[in-house]
This record gives structure tokens, sequence and C-alpha cells, in this order.
């Protein structure tokens, strides 16, 4: 007998099934909530509270007990007093600090406290801002570490930074010891990593300053003057103290030296950093005709340069993050205030705290954490090694992610307009421009169906095909021993072969490779009759089909998606075909990515100006996508072509931007 | 996607998307035997019987949407609890799951047989409707909402194919003599016979269910989206009916299976562009799998309505099995088309367009919601 009071099985299933779930994130104002099939985004538990529509801390709720209950509670209360406290400040709200992580909070209580001590916001050095955002915002295991502080105990200072650095083992870890000219000589050391350093910056900008100081300077130069003084002395942009023995190391490998002097608690770190470093070079997947010829390359400091000679405005916003537990790799997150929706900015930037991973060392490894559904076909970002591109997207409201060490860039969110649109459309006239995306998008469609196309119509529906084609077809495959589907199969994973084997070899045979593969093997396989002709053209179609695409995570998708449709359409015809199709024209438009559709605005009736399939004249573009929620939907006056002396009929119906129906 | 226990359902459906789903849902039976009834019983005069059953079914829509919009985005399920009780309303809202069900099940049963027909006559037809129902329940799972999307981007591309294959079909022997007489079998008779003719779009019944989802930026915009989906399904199949009884004669559309499948294949361009009805199949299948889709997700949401749980996705498949369960039950396809007049055509109007205005009816009597709410509405709030 169940007891008074006792909720039945049925009912415990029911509200174990109700459950509450954190809502998807969206920058629509009008999206009421999530729905129940649309990927919900949370950050892992104690890390960061998760973004919420009504700003509510959802990031407890988990799957045990009901929201809002005594238990729910308490586990609340205890992981809130295991966190250590992110220190409000005036004027920013406490949501705001909730919703970039504590991370975020951290480094921004540091940047208001210098501001409200006096100093200004913008330290001397360009790169130290970086440091001050990463070192204060750094992961939990660095915030853990950093309890080792530097003393006043010179010998202890050096020994610690000897076991932090490994310098036993490591043979490029450099100490070099020497003595300030000081009293009786103060013992002074720089700690550096060899091959992370310029040689010359060390010795011309560090070592002779401090070994050839003047000798009033140096009769003056008292324990305490040298404290005081030291930064004075060393003529470099970035100079700065740092009292934790772990961020001092932390700076060592990312190319500065440590000063360590005697009686001194704290380490001196000057950025000499020198490695090797690719020089800007020419697209290598991303090729146009007309445009840029330059692409980013594995420096981010070149690569955000890039942008910004591009984009110069000051509203060009560029923040730093740490990612990577042990690569501790810098990210910079590129937007431009005002322009680009506050709360994609934040959601990005939550999304990357919330990262935990322990090597990310390239764009496309970051991409796959911040992908929302675990299975996911589509990426969440778009990857470009174009700085015009990446240009392109910051001015249309789209936020830019760059990581150190990678060539490609992220462009968040993901549209279907990243993989339809190329830059070239815009360097050309509209008409061109028109006329290359219907090219592109036809091509897109043939590389995805073809072969499948093909093997149904000649398995299923041979009524389709014009008798004397189907006679011709006939002929040609009358001497191959092979099934259809297997002669495509083939044909299509020797293509897969060539082109992987392209991309790998050496470069002067790249080419060889090629035509090996098309001329040598297509010619010898159609003459031992191991492929029919027709097979050979619909292949060559479908390869050339697919270098129209131009975005290569959409190049995989079409990849894969044609072996599937071409298996459906063995199996089952055009029913198949048309099934899959379908499919996955749903998953399309069922895709979110960073709130925001992914078929966006193709299958969302929000306004995008001339520039959906079709490319319309630049002057008439004078709005933003509006499915980006730009703050600022003004792309350009409305009267662009100002030399016109008056202003095109029905002008003043448009002057106002006003809302589609469904964006009201 | 299903409504809280009290709370109101949150809306997600613009209002393209919504008209392109409803229209998709209403009209995609254009495409099966349902032209070649209506000429059956009105003989040349079909298309006007045609448009009387729209008229009737508008009237149908109008009482859904006074029905459901008394309570202010409540979920369906909600609005019949609250309006004939709890346990009524639980047992009335297991039979419309029913209803939903045996609809479903028909169309289902009715595209697989045609693409067999039509396509792949060596094919089995429970490999057709196995392979149809994995992707459907599928694509239904991940929402009503995605389901509208893919309508509106597909709608205007497929529903040009489909003008152009009437208009390209029917202008080689088209011959506007074949529709006289006018009234065909008598005014009376035409007139009178169309209403319960409106049992062809029962499914505008669906309206009540995807009310709540649908985004209203202006006042009445649901009820035109209700009205303006219907009466595009009604001009597609009056479209159909009037071409293909121009086409082959009122007595030879009334005994073809397919009628527009027949228009396809008289698809002649110059003397290379034939025999396209494979392509035309395709785009059956498009609105179909939309239809159907759809179908399944407002069955697995009003389920979970009437058992009270919120996530309606657990339901998809095993009202998918049930659908796929009922469609294989019938022998043959006139077996489908036999238990489609009897049990669905002659009581389908009753239940999709009276039961509700009894319903509006019944919650005008018992002023349900209560005045407190229906005030509170009025001044903009919440009456939750």
């Amino acid at each position: 007998m169940r007891s008074r009071g006792q909720k039945s099985l049925w009912r415990r299933l029911v509200d174990w099934l109700n459950e509450e779930r954190p809502p998807a994130f969206s920058l629509d104002p009008n999206y009421p909530g999530p729905l129940p099939s649309e990927p919900g985004v949370r950050c892992p538990a104690g890390e960061s509270e998760s973004h919420s529509r009504d700003g509510m801390d959802r990031s407890q709720e988990g799957r045990g007990a009901k929201a809002g209950s005594p238990a729910r509670v308490e586990i609340r209360r205890r992981k809130r007093e295991e966190e250590p406290k992110s220190k409000g400040f005036p004027g920013v709200p406490g949501r705001v600090a909730g919703r970039l992580g504590r991370a975020f909070a951290a480094s921004f209580t540091l940047r208001r406290k210098k501001k409200d001590a006096g100093g200004s916001d913008e330290p001397a050095g360009g790169s130290d801002e970086r440091r001050n955002g990463s070192s204060e915002g750094g992961s939990p295991a660095s915030q853990r570490k950093s309890s080792r502080q530097f003393t006043a105990n010179f010998d202890a200072n050096l020994r610690q930074m000897r076991t932090v650095l490994h310098a036993d083992k490591s043979s490029d870890v450099i100490i070099r010891r020497f003595r300030l000219p000081a009293g009786k000589g103060l013992r002074a050391a720089l700690v550096y990593i060899d091959a992370l350093i310029d040689r010359r910056t060390v010795n011309v900008d560090i070592l002779r300053p401090l070994s050839y100081a003047s000798a009033e300077m140096a009769a003056r130069m008292s324990r305490a003057v040298a404290d005081d003084r030291i930064e004075d002395l060393l003529p470099s942009a970035s100079v700065r103290r740092e009292k934790s023995v772990d961020k001092a190391a932390e700076e060592i490998l990312l190319g500065a030296v440590a000063l360590l002097i005697e009686g001194i608690s704290s380490a001196v770190l000057v950025d000499a950093k020198g490695w090797e470093k690719r020089s800007v070079s020419i697209p290598q997947v991303e090729r146009v005709v007309r445009g840029p010829h330059q692409a980013f390359v594995e420096a981010l400091e070149v690569n955000v340069a890039l942008v910004r000679r591009m984009v110069r405005t000051p509203d060009l916003v560029c923040e730093y993050l740490e990612i990577g537990e042990m690569s501790k790799t810098q990210v910079a997150i590129l937007y431009i205030e005002g322009v680009t929706n506050r709360k994609l900015v934040d959601e990005v930037k939550r999304r990357i705290a919330c990262v935990k991973g322990s090597e990310i060392i390239e764009s496309g490894m970051l991409d796959q954490f911040l992908d929302e559904p675990r299975f996911n076909l589509i990426p969440s970002t778009a990857s470009t090694e174009r700085p015009d591109r990446i240009a392109a997207h910051l001015a249309e409201g789209h936020v830019a992610v760059i990581v150190d060490h990678s060539p490609f860039a992220l462009v968040i969110p993901c549209t279907v307009t990243v993989f339809v649109h190329n830059p070239e459309d815009f360097y050309v006239r509209w008409p061109y421009g028109t006329f290359l995306r219907l090219i592109r998008l036809l091509g897109t469609f043939i590389a995805m169906v073809l072969p499948a196309f093909y093997v149904a119509a000649i398995n299923f529906h041979p009524e389709m095909i014009p008798s004397v084609l189907l006679w011709a077809i006939a002929s040609s495959r009358e001497v191959v021993p092979t099934p259809l589907v297997a002669e495509v199969l083939a044909g299509e994973i020797a293509f897969d072969f060539i082109r992987e084997a392209g991309v790998r070899v050496p470069s002067p045979i790249g080419p060889t490779i090629g035509i090996v593969g098309a001329l040598l093997v297509g010619e010898a396989a159609v003459r031992a009759s191991l492929l029919s002709p027709v097979v050979v053209i619909v292949i060559a179609i479908t390869a050339i089909s697919s270098f129209t695409i131009p975005n290569q995570e959409a190049t995989f998708m079409v990849r894969i998606m044609r072996y599937v449709f071409i298996a459906v359409g063995a199996s089952f015809g055009l029913l198949g075909i048309g099934l899959v199709l379908y499919a996955f024209g749903v998953y399309l438009c069922w895709v979110r990515n960073f709130g925001v559709l992914f078929m966006s605005p193709f299958a969302f009736s929000a306004r995008a100006g001339p520039d959906i399939v079709t490319r319309g004249p630049l002057w008439r573009m004078e709005t933003r996508p509006a499915f980006l929620r730009v703050e600022d939907a003004r792309r350009q006056p409305w009267i662009a072509r100002q030399w016109i002396p008056r202003p095109r009929r029905g002008l003043e119906r448009h002057a106002t931007i006003r809302p589609t129906r469904d964006e009201s | 996607m299903a409504s809280s226990e009290t709370g109101p359902v949150t809306s997600h459906l613009g209002y393209r998307e919504s008209i392109a789903l409803l229209a998709t849902y209403i009209g995609a039976k254009v495409f099966t035997s349902c032209p070649s009834q209506m000429v059956y019983l009105g003989s040349t005069s079909g298309w006007i019987t045609n448009l009387v059953a729209a008229g009737t079914a508008s009237l149908g829509v109008l009482a859904m949407y006074h029905f459901v919009s008394r309570f202010r985005g409540r979920s369906f399920q909600k609005c019949l609890e609250m309006t004939v009780g709890k346990a009524p309303g639980k047992v009335l809202g297991a039979l419309y799951v029913l209803f939903l069900a045996g609809v479903e099940a028909i169309s289902i049963r009715e595209f697989a047989s045609g693409f067999k027909v039509a396509i792949l006559p060596e094919t089995p037809l429970m490999a057709i409707s196995f392979l149809s129902f994995a992707f459907l329940a599928w694509t239904a799972s991940l929402g009503i909402e995605a389901l509208g999307r893919f309508a509106a981007l597909a709608f205007a591309p497929l529903g040009f194919l489909f003008l152009l294959i009437l208009l390209v079909s029917g202008s080689t022997e088209f011959d506007l003599a074949q529709i006289y007489p006018l009234w065909g079998v008598g005014i009376r008779h035409t007139l009178a016979g169309g209403i319960p003719c409106a049992s062809l779009y029962t499914e505008a019944f669906a309206f009540g269910i995807v009310f709540p989802y649908i985004r209203e930026n202006a006042p009445g915009e649901r009820l035109k989206v209700g009205l303006f989906s219907l009466w595009v399904a009604a001009a597609a199949m009056t479209a159909v009916i009037f071409t293909s009884t121009a086409v082959f004669t009122a007595s030879v559309t009334a005994q073809t299976l397919f009628p527009v499948l027949q228009l396809a294949r008289m698809f002649v361009v110059g003397a290379f562009l034939e025999r396209v009805e494979a392509i035309f199949v395709a785009a059956w299948l498009f609105f179909a799998a939309v239809k159907s889709a759809l179908g399944l997700s407002l069955g697995a949401i009003l389920l979970a309505d009437v058992l009270g749980v919120r996530r309606w996705k657990l339901f998809v498949f095993p009202v998918g099995l049930m659908v796929l369960t009922l469609s294989l039950l019938p022998r043959t396809l006139v077996d489908v088309f036999i238990l489609q007049v009897t049990a669905f055509r002659s009581v389908g109007w009753i239940a999709a367009f009276v039961v509700p205005a009894i319903l509006l009816v019944i919650a005008a009597l018992r002023r349900v919601p209560d005045a407190g709410g229906t005030a509170k509405a009025r001044r903009g709030q919440s009456p939750i």
C-alpha cells in the first residue's frame, strides 16, 4: 500500500519527464523559450553560470532534484560556497559577471580596480592588456597554482623558477646571472627560454642598460632605488612586475624575459619575444581572381593586425582569452562595438571561457568545443584564411575568433550564407556576382546528388532518360562486369584517394598526381572495362562541381552526403534521394548556431538586403542582415552614391528601417 | 513544445511559415485520389463542389479559431479539459489522437501505394512504408518549427513546379467544353452535396492544435493564417479538378487513381523532356513528407498533453508506429479508398468542424475561461 502523500510511480515518471531544462540560447528577443527538441547550452557546473533568458541561475539545475526544490537549493548553495567569489564592482550588474563566467569577472574586476586607482585602463604595452586579462582571468588550474609568490630572498626566487620551469632538465631554459652596478653589486638574473626570445633584444635592451648604467646612477642605485627605478632603466615597450612565480613562468613561455633582483620580491617581465614565423602569403584554400591575395599566418598578432588594417575603426574591439589547460593558447575575440549584438558577444566569450580542453592549438579544435548538438554535421563556426572575409563579416555584425598558431580564423555564427557566398562576389559587378553565386549553388547541388541521381535513373527510372541517350549508356555499360553502384562508388572513392594524395604529396609532384589519376587511371580503367565512360564523365563533373564550393567545411559535408545519397539512390531510387533531401532540408532548418538559424536568411523571413541567393548592387545594401540582430542596422547611408543629384524614386518609403512582419 | 500544466504555449511559428505549413498539411492530398472522389461526387461541377466544401470548412476553421482563442494561448488539450472537464477532456483528446492517427495512416498508405504503383513497382510496400516512417519520425521529432521553416522554404519552388506541370500538361489536351454542364448533376445536389465534402479538408482541424504556436504580430493574424492556408489548399485542389476534368473528362477523372500523376505523365516539352513523373513524384514526396511529419508531431503533442507529459518528443515514435501499423492494415489500395470514404469522409467533417463548434457553444455557456481571466486578458495581462 502506498502511504498517504507518497507519489505514484506514474506521477513520479511524469514529474521526471516534465523536469525543467535550461533554454537554448537565442538572439531573437521574440523567441520566448526553447523548443524541447532544440539543443540546450550548458556551462560546466561550477565553472560559470549558464545564460538564461530570464537571467536566472540555472547552472546547477541538473537531472537530480526538481528546480527550486530544497535539495537543489542546497546543492546550489554548496557549489557557490566552493567557488571563489568574483567581487562585483559598481556599475556592472552581477548577472553580467555571471554570464561571462568567473574568469571574465575576475579579469573585469582587475581592470576596474586599476581604473578606480587612477591608472589608465590601457597599459603601456599593447600586449600587456592581454597578459593582464589572461593571467588574472586564467583557468582554475592556474589560479590554484598562483599561490607561489616571489620573496625578498634572491636564491629562493631563483630556486622556485628553476623548479617551475624544470631548468635542470630543460636545456633551452636559460638563467643568466650577473651583478647590477649598485653598491657592492646587487645579484640579479635573467630567466628566459632561448628559442622564444630575440637575443638582440636581451643584449641591447636589457643587459646593456643594466650593466653599463652611468656612474651617477650606479652610485645612487641602492636596493630601494633599484626597486623603484628598475623599469625606467629598461627601454622596452612592455615592462611590468609580477609577484606570482607561476604567472611569471607563463609569461616566460610566451616570450618574456624575467629579471630577478636580489632583495626585490617580484619579477620584472620584459617583452622580448622573437621566434621565427611565416610571412604573410597568398591564400591556399580560398583563392580569388580579384581581391586581396593575403592570408592569415600562424602568429596571432600578425593576424589581428591584418584585420585591423582592413577595419580601421576604433570600435573594433579585440579581446584576448587563454584556452587550453596545458597549451595556454591565446585567443582573440574580435567584434565591432555598437554593431555586433551584445548578447552574441557575451555568449561567444562565455562559451570560450567555459572550454576546458587540455591542448587546443588550432581553431578547428576550438570549433569542435563550441558545437551545440553532439552529432552535428554542420559546424557552428565557419573558418576562413582570408582577412578580407573576416573584415566583411565583422562589418555585418558577426564575431571573429582568431586562435594563436592557426592560420584559420573563425566566423561566428555560421549560417548558410557563409557557405555559399564568396568574397569575390562583392569585388565584381553585381550581375557577375549573382551569376557566380548561381553557378556555385548549382555546382553544390550537382556535387551532392549527381552520382546518386545517375544510379537511381539507370537502375529504377530508365523511362526518364531519352531513348537515344539510354541506348548510348547501355552500350557503354555492356562490357562492364560490375553493378552500376559498385562502379560509381569505386570511381568516387578513387577520386577521393587522388584528392587526398594530391593534398599530402610534396607540392612539386602534386599536379602530377592529378594528371596521373585523372588521365592514366581513368583511361586505363575504361580500356580495361572496369568503368564505363559515362561513369567517368559523371565523376569528373561531380569532382569539378565540388571545387566550386567556397568553404572547406561545406566541401566535407557535401562529400559525406554524396555517399549517403548514392547509397539510398541505389537502394530506393528517387524515393530514397527525395527522402534524404527532405530530411536533410528539415535538419538544416532546425540547426541553430549561437542562437541564429543556420538557414538564415533563406528559410526565415528576416530582412537581409539584396544579398541572399542573388547579389544586388552594393549601393542597395544599406542595412545589415537582420537575422544577426545587430545593434546598428544601418550599414551605409541611405544614399550611398551621393554624387547622384536626386534620390531614387520611392526612397522616402524606406527612409527608416522598419521591422518586417516576423521581426516585429 | 507541448504546454505546461497551466501556462500558455510559447509561440514560434512565423506568419509565412504557418501558412506554408498548414497549406501543405491541408493541400497535400491534392496528389492522391481526393480530386477523383470530388469529381465522382460532383461530376463536371466537382470543382464547384470543392469550393462549397472549402467554404464549409472555413466555417469550421472560424469556429475552431473562436474556441481556442478564448483560452489565450493554451494548448488544444487544455482547452478541451477546461471546457468539458478534466476526465471527459482527456477522453476527447485521446479520441482526437486516434482520429489524427487514422487520417495520417490513410495518407501514408496512399502515398506508399501510389509510389509503388507509379514509380517503384518492384519494391515491397513494406519497404517503402518503413523507409518513409523512419525519415518522417525523425523529422517530426525535430519539431514543427523546423518543419514550418522547411515548408516555407520549399513551398514556393515546389508550388511553381506543380503549377508548371498543370499548365504544360493541360495545354495540349485542354478542352473547356468538357467542364459542361456547369452544374453537373444539379445545383441543389452540387451545393448540398458540397457540405459533407468538407471532410476533404479534415486536416484543417490541425489549425486548432497549431494555433498556440503561431506568433501573432497583429490582431487577427492567426485567423488569417487558418483561412488563408485553407484557401490556398482549396485553390490547388480546384485547379487540379478543373484541369483534369477539362483534359480527361469527368467520367475518366472520376475513375483515375491519381489524377495529378496522370497529368504529369502527359508532360512533354518538344521531343526531349518527357516522362518526368519521377521528378513530379519527388515533389509529391516533399509535400507528403511535410504533411505526415506534421501529423506525427501533432499526434505526439496531443498525446503528451493528454498524459500530462511535457516532452512530446518521446511520443513521436510510438505514435508513428501506431500510424504505420494502421496504414498497413488494409490489404489493397481499394480497401484504403473504401475506408477513407466510409469511415473518414462521411464523418470527418463532424469530428473536425462540428465538435469544435459545439465546444465553442459549451465554452460560451459555461463562461470558460472564467470572467476574471478573460478580463485580465483583455487588459493585456496573462490570465494565468
